[in-house]
């Protein structure tokens, strides 16, 4: 299978102050088509800034990020706006879904920013609820749903583009352990579909269920 | 991003988050409901002043009423009882000083006021049924006149005919006699402490003051009535070493008296139609509250049309009975007419009696000749040449040798008329003082007194007022709007962060945000418009009331306020600054919101995934 993530020799320093911070130093991976991955680390392993910088949504001091056959560094803010609407969902630990939308709104807030018209939107966006068991919490709003069914809303907006790559920071790390395996099936699920799932997560317990577990620390990759 | 959607995203935000969205609204309605009510009660004040103040001012600073010295004088008489006069006597100015002053630089017309030598004019239409004596009357252009009221200054036959009129001009003459038959007038003298106030104070004949106010003259309609025989007087009068002795009639002395007028009259008149008056209709189109001295006003082709049929009213009582001269100007009297000059009669104030009294003066006899005013009477004279007593000519007439009766009706409006009064109108207030130097170059001495300045400082005023408050308005809502709309920024970092991950560009955050401060700057403008209009028509009264009570404390001093004042002057609103507003609002919003929102638009998609 080709790869869909490649992470050639990507280093992040962040300047504070005077001093030099070293978030990632140099690391290379790739993650295939449709393979689920769980990054692990502890704190100031540099696994946020990994996803943050694979998503587009910052950029590596060093090195290359190709995903999706695109490389990252060429595109223009607009364009890797436009990259990350159509390529990349996000899903993360405190689901940020917009209060002041039900969650059918919430889902179809993706399509929206990308120019599809309100009504056919949100018809893509009940689709997606349905895919994931809400569909009868379609006009709810966040503040009236379980924080399972939230990041399961949330997971519906990270899919409703159809991306080539689901990226999640700690997606059960604010749920309960009924709620964290239900989101955990519904990544297996997004996993089977061919869809690339990169997770961030603390939790040693869940590595099992992906294909493979990166671990870095203090900016490296880790060989186990 | 769609328009659609930013539209729809920012609604829904405001609907969650209508107490966030008031820290904008809020202050925004409230400074819409004080720009539009201060700028329309700015405008209206502005327009009142301008119509009522300025308008007044400007229109009485275009008018330059020329008298000669202007003394003040107390004469009495037998036929008139006592009479005040405050007048200017001495030079009177005829049709070539009116040609001579025309032909000032920025003078658009001149005129004379002529006194109307009607005789006595009386009315009962005005105060309670009194019989109201007109004072001076006199004729005015309808040029000039704009001058004095705003309305339609002309006359038509059948019409009533627009009267300015001058309250200080109406008077009610009545007798007290305190219940004696006597009464000596101390008449003052160098150093005795007697002024001519505390004389009359005692004499038996009054003179009331008329207190009628503008309010209730405007658009009154009353009839005068011309040319009746004045009442027959109910006592004598005769000058004692002590001063003037009134000496009251008894009935059947007065009964006698009116006996022999009418004998007197009846030879040579018609004395039922002599005596019958002329009645006119007039409708008030202007009140000057003045003190002191003042004439009301006519227009020039009535006092014509008047003269005429007064004149004609005499012509056509006379019987066949030929009048001898030696008559004329001793037992009846009139007005005199020298084929140039028309004298005597001199407005509401004149009488026989005046004319009697002069001739007394004059031949330094004590006792009264019986000598009747023949109304409409004009008594041809031989004219006088070299330098006449233009004072006495214009109380007594000509002193010329009589000739005869003018048959000739329309004898005034042929008379070179003179008068005390010359009505001079400039092209615009800024040419007074050029015009004020011009009359006096050419002998007519004026000294300006005129308070323009302080009334254009008042305009100044108001201007700078709006102006502050249209920049204020500006800067308080560009504040407000910085701050609120930063702050919803400042707030909104998780947000925008997230929606910028989510694949929102820098443009759609920045229509975002922009929109969202149109949106809810949109939603105080309605608010604060509809508040502010309500505000607006709520404080007319009050306005109102403010400015009538200015009008009144500052400029009815100075000036006669012509002008009207309305309650609808004040429940306008400004829609031009509305409008203007409106705009300002907009684009401040527009020009101010880019800041946050370019704020925002600079949050970076990093902040999604940073710990809450």
């Amino acid at each position: 299978m080709a790869d869909i993530i490649q992470v050639h020799q990507v280093s992040k320093v962040y300047q504070d102050g005077d001093r030099q911070i070293k978030a990632l130093d140099n690391i290379s991976l790739k993650v295939a088509e449709g393979e689920s991955v769980a990054i692990v680390g502890s704190s100031g392993s540099g696994k946020s800034t990994l996803l943050q910088l694979v998503g587009g949504l910052d950029t590596p001091t060093s090195g290359e990020i190709t995903v999706g056959g695109q490389q990252l560094a060429e595109l223009s803010d607009d364009s890797l706006s436009t990259f990350r609407n159509k390529t990349i969902g996000f899903v993360f630990q405190f689901f940020h879904l917009h209060d002041y939308l039900t969650a059918q709104e919430n889902v179809a807030l993706p399509l929206q920013l990308g120019g599809v018209h309100s009504g056919e939107a949100m018809r893509q966006a009940k689709v997606m609820l349905q895919k994931v068991h809400l569909e009868d919490r379609a006009n709810h709003k966040p503040k009236m749903m379980s924080g399972g069914e939230m990041q399961r809303v949330a997971i519906a907006r990270a899919l409703v583009n159809n991306p080539q790559v689901i990226l999640a920071d700690e997606p059960t790390g604010n749920l309960d352990k009924q709620n964290a395996l239900s989101v955990l099936d519904a990544f297996d699920e997004i996993a089977r579909s061919g869809v690339s799932v990169v997770i961030i997560t603390h939790d040693e317990s869940i590595k099992q269920r992906f294909s493979r577990v990166i671990r870095l620390d203090k900016g490296a990759l880790v060989k186990f | 991003m769609i328009w659609s959607t930013i539209v729809s995203l920012n609604f829904k935000k405001l609907r969650t988050y209508k107490g966030k969205a008031l820290f904008l609204i809020l202050p925004v309605a409230m400074l819409m409901v004080v720009g539009v009510t201060v700028t329309s009660q700015a405008t209206n004040l502005l327009h009142a002043a301008e119509q009522r103040i300025l308008g007044t001012a400007k229109e009485a600073a275009r008018l330059i009423q020329l008298s000669p010295a202007v003394q003040q004088r107390t004469t009495s008489g037998a036929g008139g009882g006592q009479a005040q006069f405050i007048g200017g006597f001495g030079e009177e100015y005829t049709a070539s000083d009116v040609d001579k002053v025309s032909a000032i630089p920025n003078v658009s017309a001149a005129e004379l006021a002529v006194d109307v030598p009607a005789g006595q004019a009386t009315t009962s239409d005005l105060q309670n049924g009194k019989t109201l004596t007109l004072g001076q009357l006199k004729s005015v252009g309808t040029e000039v006149a704009k001058l004095y009221t705003n309305q339609d200054f002309s006359y038509t036959a059948g019409q009533p005919i627009p009267i300015v009129l001058t309250t200080s001009s109406l008077i009610h003459q009545y007798t007290d006699w305190g219940g004696k038959t006597e009464v000596t007038l101390e008449l003052g003298r160098p150093g005795q402490g007697r002024g001519p106030e505390q004389a009359l104070a005692s004499s038996p004949i009054k003179f009331e003051a008329v207190e009628l106010t503008k309010d209730e003259l405007m658009g009154k309609e009353f009839t005068v009535q011309f040319g009746t025989l004045e009442t027959i007087q109910d006592y004598t009068q005769e000058f004692t070493d002590s001063g003037l002795k009134f000496t009251k009639l008894t009935d059947a002395e007065l009964k006698t008296k009116e006996a022999d007028r009418k004998s007197a009259l009846s030879t040579y008149w018609n004395y039922d139609a002599l005596a019958k008056p002329l009645t006119y209709t007039f409708k008030v189109v202007g009140v000057v509250e003045v003190e002191g001295r003042g004439a009301s006003y006519v227009p020039t082709n009535f006092v014509n049309a008047l003269m005429h049929d007064l004149i004609q009213k005499q012509l056509s009582a006379r019987t066949k009975t030929a009048l001898p001269t030696d008559k004329l100007n001793s037992t009846f009297t009139g007005m005199t007419y020298d084929g140039v000059e028309l004298g005597g009669g001199q407005g509401g104030l004149m009488g026989g009696g005046i004319r009697v009294a002069f001739g007394q003066l004059r031949n330094g006899a004590q006792e009264t000749t019986a000598s009747y005013a023949v109304p409409g009477l004009v008594i041809s004279t031989e004219r006088e040449t070299g330098d006449a007593d233009a004072f006495a000519r214009r109380f007594s007439g000509s002193g010329g040798t009589v000739k005869g009766v003018v048959t000739d009706a329309d004898v005034f409006t042929k008379a070179t008329v003179a008068s005390d009064t010359m009505l001079v109108q400039i092209a615009s207030a800024e040419k007074r003082a050029e015009v004020v130097k011009a009359l006096n170059n050419a002998g007519y001495a004026y000294t300006d007194v005129n308070d323009l300045e302080v009334y254009t400082s008042l305009q100044n005023t108001l201007s700078r007022t709006v102006t502050c408050v249209l920049l204020g308005f500006i800067l308080i809502t560009a504040l407000v709007i910085i701050f609120t709309m930063g702050k919803f920024v400042a707030e909104s970092r998780k947000e925008i962060g997230v929606f910028r991950a989510l694949g929102a560009t820098k443009a759609s955050i920045k229509q975002l945000f922009l929109s969202q401060a149109v949106l809810y700057t949109g939603l105080a403008y309605v608010a604060g418009a509809l508040l502010g209009i309500g505000v607006t028509l709520g404080l007319a009264k009050a306005v109102q009331l403010w400015f009538d009570r200015f009008v009144g404390e500052t400029v009815q001093q100075t000036f006669t306020v012509v002008q009207q004042s309305s309650a609808n002057s004040f429940a306008a609103v400004d829609w031009a600054r509305f409008g203007l507003l409106t705009g300002l609002l907009f684009v401040t919003t527009i020009i101010v919101a880019i800041i946050p929102a370019v704020r925002a638009s600079n949050v970076s998609p990093v902040q999604a995934m940073k710990s809450e």
